[in-house]
């Protein structure tokens, strides 16, 4: 069982672990940097080319930027600057995804209306 | 003379609060712009009720993010921790509302496209409406087990003409009527003639002529076509009737006469 007890037992060696995670904040961010070139191409793949130019383009300055960083071992700026890339391309994404909903909800408004003339003819 | 400084218990303890408080300003981060700014965004994306309803985990992903920032900001890390994670806070909120809207539009499109079924339905029904029928053929209650909805074997042999007059003229409409002697309920009969028909109707879709040139409905036991009170009149009354819409084009061929 999960009590308080075994919390604080756990304490110190969770503390280590996130000094350690710190730690490692030195490392090159490679995940983030491959999460961040995936949300790009999710949000590509979704339109936002198309619907959100700016924000997407932001997001690849943003990732190209990280890769820079990171080369330079600024891998803190790095991590950041990908974090937020991910952040970007999968606003990016949602807010394409959201466009074309509405899109295709007024295609379907315009379509009832071209059947109801249609019909009252 | 000798100068006598006595301080009242009282007045110790509010110096003691004034350098306490002194103490506490000296420590509180200057207020950061950003923070404060997806502060306010998270709390106005958090009190729209759409966005609550729609996109209820986007926004706890948002606001373990402002946390997080908040955390920084308490703990004084430095500006650009709290400037970072605050702008990433902010997209997130952003990002919840996207979704909202998503979910918002995609519930929008499925209302519409019930309604333009719905739509399409009454136009089609309107068109048949205009439409001339003519009888073509009977089918006798031999089609159908006593009180069931499953055809036989022999009753889908009467069928085979129409399906290939249908194939023959595609434009033709069909119309399929069930009707039903007096025993029984009317509304047991009402929903027997309509199993009876769609019987039927299923049979010429599963043949392959187009859902869209069928209608089919029960009309109960109150069309008879003989007596009610005669064992053949009511064998008369259980029927299935088939119309076909008439049109220049669409001669009835003469193979394909009364059925029975």
């Amino acid at each position: 069982m999960f009590t308080i007890k075994t919390f604080l037992r756990l304490g110190p060696s969770v503390a280590m672990i996130s000094l350690l995670l710190v730690g490692c904040a030195s490392e090159p961010p490679k995940e983030l940097l491959s999460q961040a070139e995936v949300a790009i191409q999710n949000a590509e793949r979704n339109g936002a080319a198309q619907y959100e130019p700016a924000l997407l383009s932001s997001a690849r300055t943003k990732l190209d930027q990280a890769h820079r960083e990171v080369d330079d071992d600024e891998n803190e700026k790095g991590a950041r600057l990908a974090e937020e890339a991910i952040a970007e391309a999968n606003l990016a994404n949602a807010k394409a995804k959201a466009v074309r909903e509405a899109n295709q909800a007024d295609e379907m408004k315009k379509a009832i209306e071209a059947l109801k003339q249609e019909t009252s003819r | 003379m000798r100068l006598q400084i006595s301080f009242q218990p009282s007045s110790l303890i509010s110096i003691f609060i004034v350098f306490l408080s002194m103490l506490i300003t000296a420590c509180s981060p200057t207020p950061n712009k950003n923070l404060e700014r997806a502060r306010s965004d998270y709390q106005q994306a958090a009190n729209d009720p759409a966005v609550m309803a729609n996109a209820s985990a986007d926004l706890f992903a948002a606001e373990k993010t402002l946390q997080r920032a908040e955390d920084a900001w308490q703990e004084d890390d430095d500006s650009d921790e709290v400037d970072h994670l605050s702008y990433l806070a902010s997209r997130k909120v952003d990002l919840a509302r996207a979704t909202a809207s998503e979910v918002a539009a995609k519930k929008t499109f499925e209302e519409l496209s019930a309604q333009k079924d719905q739509v399409r339905l009454q136009a089609r029904n309107a068109e048949i409406a205009k439409l001339k029928f003519k009888e073509i053929m009977t089918l006798g209650d031999v089609l159908f087990d006593t009180g069931g909805s499953n055809l036989k074997s022999g009753g889908v042999q009467q069928l085979y003409p129409l399906v290939e007059y249908l194939k023959n003229n595609d434009k033709t409409m069909v119309k399929i009527e069930g009707h039903t002697d007096s025993r029984g309920s009317s509304e047991y009969n009402l929903n027997l003639s309509q199993m009876r028909a769609e019987a039927v109707r299923d049979f010429l879709i599963t043949s392959g002529i187009s859902p869209q040139r069928i209608s089919a409905q029960g009309m109960g036991e109150g069309s008879p076509v003989a007596t009610n009170s005669t064992s053949a009149g009511r064998q008369q009354n259980r029927r299935v009737a088939v119309f076909i819409s008439e049109s220049p084009q669409s001669m009835t061929p003469s193979s394909f006469g009364r059925g029975m």
